[in-house]
């Protein structure tokens, strides 16, 4: 046998021991024979043994299973994604805030004006005098009643 | 890889996440070495081994036991790395092209660097460098593994015959590769 007839099996059957016990035979005594496929055969024996011997297994870091439950877990609801993003906690501090803001907003419009009779009896209790009473005269000249109202009106 | 009981498969295909936690658990440091050893970068492995559990979790009602889990997983992992690798390296390829980058040579990045920081892992990282996905494939499933030829055959779908050529042809090019010195002290 020369190394042409086998070396095609050299480097798969030969080394992984899969040849019948006849074949292996034969080019068992062809490689002690031959220097070439001797040093092929010990390279690819030191070269194998070198980096496939000492190598282990590695785990994956925790973050992988963390991203496959992500992908895996059926996606939430249009309900679901409403509650997550009311609960978030920047929204959860704006949101009564806001509230808040607008409830105030709304009670100030709301306030009743206070009315002209009261000003008025206020004015009159505190400074004396006559504040604005119309009189038809005043009416008639169209006057407001009062010296300020005429000034401003 | 340990057995996993046919009562956690079942149970894992009905959606229960505690059971395919435990397929997990039993599986993941072979999926992720694989993946690493394919890919020769630690975020690639993740992404590989992330998409290798999602196709197992979403296909395990399908998994009728014709082949054993190991294998059927062994198929997943590998089939979803080599196309990985395939798709990166094309990419890689294009842009090569297109920005007239140097080639990425067998340790291309600092990432795959820090990787191979471990000397056994470093001297695995060139030689795997200098095969291409599927001998990678067909050499990790052999070596590291412990498959013989009609298990890696069908694990990756291919014939007996494939699986020979591409370990000859992978081991001739580690052979080439360490006599040019590409493996310090080596031969």
């Amino acid at each position: 046998m020369n190394c042409d007839q086998f070396k095609d099996s050299l480097l798969t059957d030969y080394v992984d021991r899969v040849l019948d016990p006849e074949k292996q035979k034969i080019a068992d005594a062809h490689i002690g024979q031959c220097a070439e496929c001797r040093r092929l055969i010990a390279d690819l024996r030191t070269v194998t043994a070198e980096t496939f011997g000492q190598v282990r297994e590695i785990e994956p870091p925790a973050h992988v299973w963390a991203g496959i439950v992500e992908r895996v877990q059926p996606s939430p609801g249009w309900f679901e994604k409403v509650c997550a993003v009311l609960t978030l906690p920047r929204l959860s501090i704006a949101i009564p805030v806001l509230a808040s803001l607008m409830l105030f907003t709304f009670v100030q419009l709301r306030q009743p004006e206070v009315s002209y009779d009261i000003t008025r009896a206020y004015l009159s209790r505190e400074l004396g005098g006559d504040f604005g009473v119309l009189s038809n005269e005043d009416l008639e000249n169209g006057s407001f009643g009062t010296v300020i109202e005429d000034f401003f009106m | 890889m340990q057995e996993i009981a046919t009562d956690t498969l079942e149970r894992a295909g009905d959606g229960d996440l505690q059971a395919f936690n435990e397929i997990y658990r039993s599986s993941a440091g072979f999926v992720y070495s694989i993946a690493l050893r394919m890919a020769r970068n630690t975020a690639d492995a993740e992404e590989i081994t992330q998409d290798v559990f999602v196709k197992a979790y979403k296909n395990l009602k399908a998994y009728e036991g014709r082949s054993s889990f190991k294998t059927w997983i062994y198929r997943i992992a590998m089939n979803t790395a080599i196309n990985f690798c395939k798709k990166r390296s094309a990419e890689f390829k294009k842009r090569e092209l297109r920005e007239r980058e140097p080639s990425p040579g067998v340790v291309s990045n600092e990432a795959e660097k820090n990787l191979f920081k471990e000397d056994a892992e470093k001297k695995l990282g060139e030689l795997l460098g200098c095969l291409n996905e599927d001998q990678r494939a067909c050499i990790l499933l052999r070596e590291i593994e412990g498959l013989d030829y009609r298990q890696i055959a069908d694990v990756l779908k291919i014939e007996l015959n494939t699986v020979r050529s591409r370990l000859k042809r992978a081991r001739e090019a580690m052979i080439a590769y360490a006599r040019q010195g590409g493996v310090k002290d080596e031969l």
